[in-house]
């Protein structure tokens, strides 16, 4: 190991590998800095999409929480239907 | 539910919102102290849950309009039940609030998530059979919560 960094072999699809060669050529880093920038990028969105998903449930626990145990009259007050006495 | 979550963004239109705490507000002013703070915490909690709340902008106060405007009057009549009456009034804002929102849901061409059949599928229709007046929008894709359950 080396700066945080291990050495390993990969199989790439080729149209992506010439495709990495090309901007690291253009930026003039290695291959590994590219393909290891690219990897990186896709973790983090990927952990991104994960916590954004806890937060949705978390937010729909909370929303289950809101409305549960309430009486069929409560929740159509909640739901905006607002209900008057009649003399009828 | 939380598979779709999973997957899902969920947003809420404004007018959902004031609809909801309007109705929280009025809870708590009708019942007794001790069922306030209930009514307060179940209030918090749904403040908790919101998610993105999409504005009525202009464009969706334009559509809004343009619906108003073919639908005036609610397709169903007011709630009834045992001596209780939903105010026509009141119905006539439960209309036009669901209006906005379908405006809303259309506007943003995302899928509108409902428990109300009969009013959304009458905005539906409408939208469907007047495509001259909501050129590049639509159709309103209605998904009942029911099948989210």
């Amino acid at each position: 190991m080396k700066n945080g960094t291990r050495r390993t072999t990969l199989t790439l699809p080729a149209k992506a590998l010439a495709a990495a060669e090309r901007i690291a050529h253009a930026r003039k880093v290695s291959v590994s800095s590219v393909v290891s920038e690219a990897l990186e990028k896709n973790l983090r969105a990927e952990a991104e999409t994960q916590r954004e998903a806890e937060r949705r449930i978390q937010a729909f626990e909370a929303g289950r929480r809101a409305f549960s145990g309430l009486t069929d009259e409560e929740m159509m007050l909640l739901d905006g239907i607002i209900m008057e006495p009649t003399d009828e | 539910m939380d598979g779709y979550l999973q997957w899902h963004s969920v947003h809420l239109s404004a007018i959902t919102v004031m609809e909801r705490m309007r109705g929280f507000a009025l809870s708590i002013e009708r019942e007794a102290p001790g069922r306030q703070a209930y009514f307060a915490l179940k209030r918090r909690h749904y403040l908790d849950s919101l998610g993105t709340v999409r504005p009525v902008d202009a464009t969706v106060a334009l559509y809004a309009a343009e619906l108003s405007a073919l639908l005036p009057q609610p397709p169903s009549p007011p709630k009834r039940s045992h001596r209780v009456l939903e105010v026509r009034q009141e119905r006539l804002f439960r209309w036009r609030c669901d209006i906005m929102i379908a405006a809303t849901a259309l506007v943003a061409a995302m899928p509108l998530v409902h428990h109300n059949p009969h009013d959304f599928e009458t905005i539906r229709m409408a939208i469907e059979t007047s495509p001259q007046r909501f050129s590049t929008l639509g159709p309103l894709n209605l998904v009942s919560v029911l099948r989210l359950a």
